[in-house]
């Protein structure tokens, strides 16, 4: 009995470092979304003079699934559009969806809304690609660290579930 | 949306409670630093109970105007207005920026001007006879800003379509015609083809090969471009109907832009709008 209840603290720690290391790889994920994402939205605001509805419908159907959550959330709004400033809504729905960035990234990319249909396309256009250039700054330097937090978190989970088993048994 | 209803939506949230006293209103005034105003039969008012009125203020109508899209909007906010769904006008004042030498915006707006326009059916039944005795030859309307040029064009222009003249109109600012995803806002009759949103200048040319019209409608003659396409025009054969800011004929005449169309003798007639009262006088002159 006492093994089994130690292995299954074991499996539980284990699996705590798994979904750690899981979400530090689903992060590093989104901030390449989130470039992708303000790279699309940029030709379209930039390069085709879209509406910002127009816009958020084309990125819709385009964006990657990490950042799929928080368009579909500023479409869902889209009617609120004129009622509240933009900029309001893109920061609550920035914050309501993408949590798994970090304080920073989140207010780098609730700046940029202040920005976004505001002003003309090249002020937009330079604001955007300014964004994206953070975002893919903060991807690229995440990614090296990310495999080894992963196998840290991963392993620390194990370690401590090892050493609790064996305190156990 | 009815017309006031589209104005009120552009203002900031706390102040549509006014709507009631902006019932009638020609324009609505709003001033960074100064409480909003009215303009109601050409006088202009301060609305009473309302407080002053921001920068981020006049920002936010931009905003609205735009459906958070200032960019789609950017040709004519170097022009210096947007137009609105509805037929409503957005005039901007501020500061202006510039590339290469020429106006490319307007950054920190300082004033805008909510233009609501109003479609009166039935304002030219005391012209229209006179006007089209005999066949409805070029005309002239004249008379100083804000006493209603654009809603006595729009009116003439429903008649003489729905009259079956073949009537191409240069609707420049959208506020005749108010065309919003290729339909007109405002009735316009039945055989009116409308041309938004770019220089009289070239989209009379345009009207003029393009769809074949008997009358070429134009609102505010302003620029020697527009008198040209005028005098185009009416060498093609086609009458013309246009509006300019002018207190009468006789102040017209004066101006040294329209004096070639004077000596010229482009128009035959011309109607002169006169507020007295609050109220609206149309005269009809024939010009010799």
């Amino acid at each position: 009995m006492r093994l089994f209840g130690a292995m299954l603290i074991f499996i539980a720690c284990s699996a705590a470092g798994a979904l750690r290391a899981a979400a530090l790889w689903k992060k590093v994920k989104t901030l390449s979304a989130v470039e992708g994402m303000l790279r699309i939205l940029s030709g379209e605001i930039c390069g085709r003079l879209s509406d910002i509805k127009t816009a958020l419908g084309v990125l819709k159907r385009s964006s990657p699934p990490e950042t799929a959550d928080f368009i579909g959330a500023l479409c869902g709004r889209s009617g609120e559009i004129g009622e509240m400033p933009f900029s309001r809504l893109w920061s609550e729905c920035a914050a309501q969806t993408l949590g798994v960035l970090g304080a920073d990234e989140l207010s780098e990319l609730c700046a940029l809304g202040t920005v976004l249909g505001r002003y003309d396309a090249p002020t937009q256009k330079a604001a955007m690609e300014n964004c994206a250039e953070y975002f893919r700054r903060a991807h690229a330097q995440a990614l090296p660290r990310v495999s080894g937090s992963m196998k840290a978190a991963f392993g620390a989970g194990a370690s401590l579930g090892l050493i609790i088993m064996i305190t156990l048994i | 949306m009815d017309d006031l209803a589209g104005a009120v939506f552009l203002l900031p949230g706390d102040m549509r409670g006014a709507a009631e006293a902006l019932s009638g209103a020609e324009e609505i005034r709003l001033r960074a630093g100064k409480a909003p105003s009215v303009l109601k039969n050409g006088e202009e008012r301060q609305i009473a109970g309302l407080r002053k009125i921001t920068s981020e203020d006049l920002d936010g109508v931009l905003e609205r105007a735009t459906g958070a899209s200032v960019h789609t909007a950017q040709s004519s906010i170097r022009n210096g207005f947007v137009s609105v769904p509805g037929g409503v006008r957005l005039g901007l004042c501020g500061s202006a920026a510039l590339r290469g030498g020429e106006i490319d915006g307007i950054r920190r707006l300082s004033s805008v001007s909510i233009r609501i326009p109003h479609e009166l059916k039935g304002c030219a039944d005391g012209i229209y006879e006179p006007l089209t005795d005999g066949g409805f030859k070029s005309t002239l309307i004249i008379s100083p800003p804000g006493c209603g040029k654009t809603t006595l064009l729009r009116e003439l222009v429903r008649r003489l379509s729905d009259a079956g003249h073949r009537v191409s109109l240069c609707d420049d600012r959208g506020e005749v015609a108010a065309v919003w995803d290729g339909e007109a806002q405002f009735d316009v009759g039945r055989c009116t083809d409308v041309m938004s949103d770019a220089p009289k200048g070239q989209t009379s040319v345009m009207l003029l090969r393009a769809m074949n019209p008997q009358i070429l409608a134009m609102d505010e003659i302003t620029a020697p471009a527009d008198v040209q396409a005028a005098e185009e025009a009416v060498g093609c054969g086609v009458q013309l109907l246009a509006t300019a800011h002018a207190a009468g004929t006789a102040d017209f005449q004066t101006r040294p832009l329209y004096r070639r169309l004077m000596e010229d003798k482009v128009f035959k007639n011309a109607v002169t709008i006169t507020m007295r009262d609050g109220r609206r006088y149309y005269t009809r002159e024939a010009l010799k």
